[in-house]
């Protein structure tokens, strides 16, 4: 009988004994980490719809590393680092998630999707009923985006790198997917994560930013909802056709992004049925899955051990702090611009995690007033929010490389 | 790379989305005034073409 060891039966945990000890700890920990966001996910607790398939993918991955040709460990699930045409084809037939990674998540087809359903979903004609209040407040929350750079560079990041975590103050999961992978593609596993990670706690965290940044009786100011004028659809798809070539001949490297996103807004409005149920339905919902799924089995431990992701981690929240800090202040300038008119409130709503900030922005004021009815100008503050994200990002993939 | 050039760099980009965005933001306007100076002229027009003065009025010969 040939002398089987049990370690050699059961790989998962024979490399667990083989690899250095912080890979070891490294997999335990992320497998602990994967369970717990499906646990939290399931809660809802953290975002269930990124959370679960993500958590799972972390967990799984990381427990099935195995022994590989040539004595080397790996996983069969994917292999995100492979170049060679020859050897991506050879990896194409082995690693059964290589496909859907390679032809949708390294291309950037996946955040694209997203972004038609996003697209979608959006209500534009908020935007077009108050496009300079809107846009100002969408400005103003992009201070992270913009603050964060320089602050990345001085804790040891190349432009690159600091651009893609600066993204993460847009608060717009794709928009960050895609800059890293435009920009950083050595770091966008572990950027991309704490983009999605930190995207989950929003909406526990902005009510406290709120609390603390503007006091009661301003929290619950009325708005005028009478000077909201009528939006015809054709009105909406004029802008979304004419916004998109401009800013597409403006940032030719964004234009994905554009066309995905005002098609959405334009199939939506032209009434095609059929096309806004496939785009809301599967297309989004099945990218999402793909994108939890893909983002947990990236998060393999020789994938993400990576110095620099205590640095990231820090980078993250303070881009997503100082966009709050930027979109109330946008809030406060819209106040004193309007005579007290206006809620300083529906500024967080600056900052483009649609729809989340603007119901934040509706509950703090609802907190406050039970009268006071600020979502059509928080969805308004929000989808410009989306649109000067896209703006950013755009300004930054054009520039960045072109720097020293 | 250094920190002054990255400030001015964020600088820039901060500067450039600014004004892209108040650009956007004119479009709407612009694009709004067009569409309801068409709809009312257009209207004006409709107004007219039925109103009592006009189909009583006698056709040129």
């Amino acid at each position: 009988m040939p002398d089987i060891s049990i370690l050699n039966l059961f790989q998962g945990l024979s490399t667990l004994f083989a690899s250095d000890t912080s890979i070891t700890v490294a997999r335990l920990a992320l497998i602990a980490l994967g369970i717990l966001l499906v646990y939290l996910g399931a809660k809802n607790v953290l975002e269930p719809l990124i959370m679960i398939p993500m958590g799972f993918g972390m967990a799984s991955v990381n427990a099935a590393v195995l022994f590989l040709s040539g004595g080397r460990m790996g996983t069969i699930f994917i292999d995100p680092l492979i170049t060679d045409p020859a050897q991506l084809m050879n990896i194409l037939q082995i690693d059964f998630l290589q496909p859907i990674y390679t032809f949708t998540f390294s291309n950037g087809l996946i955040a694209c999707f997203i972004f038609m359903g996003i697209g979608v979903m959006t209500e534009i004609g908020y935007v077009l009923a108050a496009p300079f209040s809107s846009m100002l407040i969408a400005i103003c929350a992009e201070l992270g985006t913009v603050a964060t750079f320089p602050i990345a560079v001085a804790m040891g990041l190349n432009y690159n790198e600091a651009a893609s975590i600066a993204m993460v103050g847009g608060a717009d999961g794709p928009m960050v997917l895609y800059t890293s992978l435009m920009l950083a593609k050595d770091l966008f596993v572990p950027i991309t994560i704490v983009a999605y990670l930190y995207l989950s706690l929003t909406y526990g965290g902005y009510p406290y930013l709120i609390k603390f940044l503007i006091p009661k009786r301003l929290r619950g100011i009325q708005m005028d909802l009478t000077k909201i004028p009528t939006v015809t659809a054709g009105e909406k798809i004029a802008f979304s056709i004419i916004t998109c070539t401009v800013l597409s001949l403006l940032f030719p490297v964004a234009a994905p992004l554009f066309m995905s996103f005002f098609l959405g807004v334009t199939v939506k409005e032209a009434g095609i049925k059929h096309y806004v149920s496939f785009i809301e339905g599967p297309l989004l919902y099945g990218s999402t899955f793909f994108m939890g799924i893909l983002l947990g089995v990236l998060c393999e431990a020789n994938t993400i051990l990576n110095p620099k992701i205590l640095i990231l981690l820090v980078l993250g929240i303070l881009a997503l702090l100082l966009s709050g800090i930027g979109g109330i202040a946008g809030g406060y300038i819209m106040y004193f611009i309007s005579k007290g008119k206006f809620n300083p409130v529906i500024g967080i709503a600056g900052v483009s995690c649609v729809p989340t900030t603007a119901k934040v922005a509706q509950k703090a004021a609802t907190e406050s007033n039970v009268q006071a009815l600020v979502l059509p100008y928080a969805i308004g503050a929000n989808i410009s929010g989306v649109i000067t994200s896209a703006v950013l990002t755009g300004i930054y993939v054009s520039l960045v490389p072109l720097l020293k | 790379m250094n920190i002054l050039e990255a400030c001015y760099v964020a600088g820039s980009v901060f500067l450039i989305g600014m004004v892209i965005s108040f650009v956007v933001a004119a479009m709407i306007k612009s694009i709004f005034t067009v569409i309801k100076f068409r709809n009312n002229s257009s209207a004006k027009q409709k107004g007219w073409k039925h109103s009592p003065l006009a189909t009583n009025m006698p056709q040129a010969k």
